[in-house]
């Protein structure tokens, strides 16, 4: 015998037989609202479908690329190569390469690291306190962040109270 | 979206391409190159799914990387009884609800299912609800952050169930396989998933 | 060594021609006072987003902007920004690569009222990520500080 529970959102989904539709709708007769909460239960699946998607992966390539490194490191295996072995390099060769990996290296910074704000970014709050100091004894620097709110604020207790005639501006 | 059906680009085999089982048994051998095969195919579903539970992109990044290197690590138990993405699915879901529970764990989030559950009995519907104010139109990214803050409010079972059912589109035996719970516990797990999140997030899509 | 010609032209290429955008970022701060008052002013728009989150973490109703100052972000270079004759800030700024910052930065900022530092902190920030110091009391409310990135 099938729970209240699971029965309703059976009901929800459509899952029930005719049979049991029907008799559950009957034993909802006693409750008015349960079609308008039907209605609505539909309504938050379908706005979930439509707006919880995930953002898409990026850097794919260097997702797969690090998952075979951690793959390569838990096995403990290299991969084998019949290529002659960098130290049998002839040195224009070996500075050929050095100098390549370098602008290579040079090349995928100016890429990789962000560079203004994508267009369109959803941006997430990211603002976060790393580390905090104050040469004054009194005074404590605890960083606080109301998930809440989203809101990160550098929280400084114990600073000299400032009267009315304190200039700000 | 069903773990045993096909559609984005990234799980799309090219006619000569070699089919998953193919490459599972490859990977069974110990080839780490067929592995990677199946890491390219199906890692922005992963990531995607894995995202859907955790609601942090570095957070299902990292724990997607995690889902594979567990899925390399047990490949040799995969006995075909079930399509390698549902295989590796059921991974992947139980390395991001094991990731929400460390959280809860370690102080990170408290779930407030018990506030949620003791307002709802069995028989309670959460229609009409007069005291919720009407917002004004609200954009996307604070839709997206309102159904983050609701997400992370449910239990890792409930938001589980929420995330398989309303947004990949499971089957109620496809969650209960991946979740490896009856269908009568997820159905009952929906109920109260669906309610609190009925309550959470009514005002946001009652105002779109 | 075909492949390796090809590597090096390739990055050659990318060292040339890719732009340093982002250069123009600009640093914007704020010394704010925030207060409870019978008949609350509307927030300023430059705080108008985060103005209700605020309120609803420190408890006050009002928020206004006593002195704001903003200056380009020079990566590496430290900049000082005065909003006020007396609150101040030396601040370097470098991009922040982690993935979640989505054009961030990593601050390492000094704030000073005259003379006197009253905290030397290093925060990441983003566009539409504020960073606030809650600082001393003042008689009419509370002093705050905000740092934000306008790209």
């Amino acid at each position: 015998m099938k729970t209240f529970e699971e029965r309703y959102t059976g009901w929800i989904d459509g899952k029930l037989t005719a049979a049991e539709a029907a008799a559950f709708e009957r034993e909802l007769e006693s409750v008015p609202d349960a079609l308008p909460d039907k209605t609505d239960a539909l309504r938050l699946g379908d706005f979930l479908r439509r707006h919880a998607d995930a953002p898409s992966l990026t850097n794919a390539d260097f997702f797969s690329h690090q998952v075979a490194a951690r793959i390569a490191a838990e096995s403990g295996r290299e991969v084998k190569s019949d290529r002659r072995h960098w130290w049998q390099w002839s040195i224009p060769q070996l500075a050929m390469v050095g100098s390549a990996c370098l602008l290579l290296a040079g090349g995928l910074f100016k890429m990789m690291i962000p560079t203004g704000t994508p267009e369109g970014a959803g941006t997430p709050y990211f603002a976060e306190i790393v580390d905090a100091r104050t040469d004054n004894p009194h005074v404590s620097a605890t960083p606080v962040y109301n998930p809440k709110d989203n809101v990160t604020v550098l929280w400084l207790d114990g600073l000299d109270y400032l009267p009315a005639s304190a200039q700000l501006n | 979206m069903s773990p045993s059906k096909r559609t984005s680009a990234d799980t799309e085999n090219l006619p000569d391409e070699p089919d998953d089982l193919q490459l599972v048994a490859r990977s069974q051998a110990g080839d780490q190159q067929a592995f990677n095969q199946l890491v390219t195919r199906y890692r922005s579903r992963a990531f995607s799914m894995i995202y859907n539970v955790v609601r942090n992109e570095q957070d299902a990044w990292d724990l997607a990387q995690d889902g594979f290197l567990k899925a390399w690590k047990s490949i040799a138990r995969f006995r075909g009884q079930s399509s390698f993405y549902t295989w590796l699915y059921r991974i992947l879901m139980n390395v991001a609800i094991d990731s929400i529970r460390k959280k809860q764990i370690h102080g990170g989030t408290e779930f407030d299912d018990a506030i949620g559950l003791r307002n709802i009995e069995p028989g309670a519907v959460t229609l009409p609800k007069g005291e919720l104010q009407p917002i004004e139109k609200i954009s996307d990214q604070e839709v997206r952050t309102r159904i983050d803050a609701a997400l992370v409010k449910l239990s890792p079972e409930h938001r589980a169930v929420i995330v398989l059912r309303e947004i990949d589109g499971l089957e109620y035996q496809e969650i209960a396989d991946v979740l490896d719970c009856s269908i009568g516990t997820v159905m009952s797990r929906l109920f109260y998933a669906r309610k609190k999140l009925q309550t959470l997030l009514r005002d946001v899509y009652e105002n779109l | 060594m075909t492949a390796l010609r090809l590597i090096f032209g390739i990055a050659f290429a990318l060292l040339i021609t890719l732009p340093r955008a982002g250069a123009e970022d600009k640093i914007w701060s704020a010394v704010l006072l925030a207060s409870n008052v019978a008949q609350p002013k509307a927030p300023p728009a430059e705080l108008d987003a985060v103005c209700k989150r605020l309120r609803n973490l420190l408890g006050y109703n009002q928020v206004e902007i006593i002195g704001s100052a903003t200056a380009k972000i020079d990566d590496m270079a430290e900049v000082q920004l005065a909003p006020t004759s007396h609150f101040s800030m030396d601040v370097k700024a470098r991009r922040s690569s982690a993935k979640e910052a989505r054009g961030g930065y990593l601050l390492n900022l000094q704030l000073f009222h005259d003379k006197q530092q009253l905290v030397d902190t290093e925060a990441k920030i983003a566009p539409e990520s504020p960073l606030f110091i809650r600082g001393p009391m003042h008689a009419r409310g509370q002093i705050l500080f905000v740092v934000l990135v306008q790209p």
